[in-house]
């Protein structure tokens, strides 16, 4: 079954990686969605089928902390899985990111570290569909 | 300046320039300067401590990696393609960077990168430096604390 992803990021050059990466790891893709921010973010998810949230945390505008809050507040979007693609490093702000059900990615990712995240929430192999 | 906090400096960019754009550098054992063609990024942070963190990277540098990280030809990558990926690897570097001073139970807030244009430029003495080597490229790296700021 092919999935919805979108992708909140506010660099470009970051949001193309992350979609070349999806594009590369083998899982069933329907369509990439992509936003600048948190706003933009529900913005999207109110208009598309989303499968698949990855998200930064430091935006402008509604950080992705924020965003993640008011999914969860929101009947029809709170069991969207999300991952965080972040260089937060502090342990106190990962656990707790991690407590409202996020699965967390480090920057610099690798391929394989994306890929395998995505398929565990996901629960999605190569060639599902 | 202090040494320890240079090489931390020095082993969380060589480690960032690898595993996110497949720029493989090392330490700088000359410097013969950046020469005139050269790109600047600050990003800003506060936390236990607060300051700065400046890299300055040969226009060369700045085009190879922006093509790898892009996947595209280095020489399609428009200036705004450029500036993006200075913005988000200098983003990376200080984010890995901190936690490893800081301790990784530390809060750090870190601001919008953004590219320094010409005439400002920072002052002032360096706590750390980086100077990093790429096929006879360079790139710098400053780290500036605020004044009542220690490590």
């Amino acid at each position: 079954m092919a999935i919805n992803i979108l992708i909140v990021e506010d660099s470009t050059v970051m949001r193309s990686m992350i979609s070349k990466t999806i594009h590369m790891s083998g899982i069933p893709i329907g369509e990439i969605y992509q936003a600048a921010n948190g706003q933009q973010g529900l913005e999207t998810l109110e208009e598309n089928w989303i499968d698949l949230v990855i998200a930064d945390i430091n935006m402008p505008v509604m950080n992705g902390e924020e965003m993640i809050d008011r999914m969860q507040d929101n009947l029809v979007t709170r069991d969207i899985p999300v991952v965080v693609i972040s260089t937060e490093g502090s342990q106190k702000r990962i656990d707790r990111l991690r407590e409202k059900g996020v699965t967390f990615v480090h920057k610099p990712f690798t391929p394989e570290a994306v890929r395998d995240t995505i398929k565990t929430v996901t629960g999605i192999g190569d060639g599902d569909g | 300046m202090d040494d320890r906090i240079s090489d931390i400096l020095t082993s969380a960019a060589i480690e960032t320039l690898e595993r996110l754009a497949f720029i493989f550098t090392s330490p700088a054992e000359e410097n013969n300067g950046l020469g005139s063609n050269f790109m600047s990024a600050r990003v800003s942070f506060d936390g236990p401590f607060s300051g700065r963190l400046i890299m300055k990277m040969s226009q060369v540098v700045v085009l190879e990696m922006t093509g790898n990280m892009l996947g595209i030809d280095e020489n399609e990558a428009t200036i705004e393609e450029q500036s993006d990926a200075m913005k988000e690897t200098i983003n990376i570097i200080c984010g890995n960077f901190l936690p490893i001073i800081g301790g990784n139970q530390a809060i750090f807030n870190i601001n919008a990168p953004q590219i320094i244009t010409e005439g400002n430029d920072e002052e002032g003495t360096a706590e750390a430096v980086a100077m990093l080597s790429f096929d006879e490229e360079l790139c710098e790296l400053y780290l500036f604390l605020d004044n009542d700021a220690s490590l």
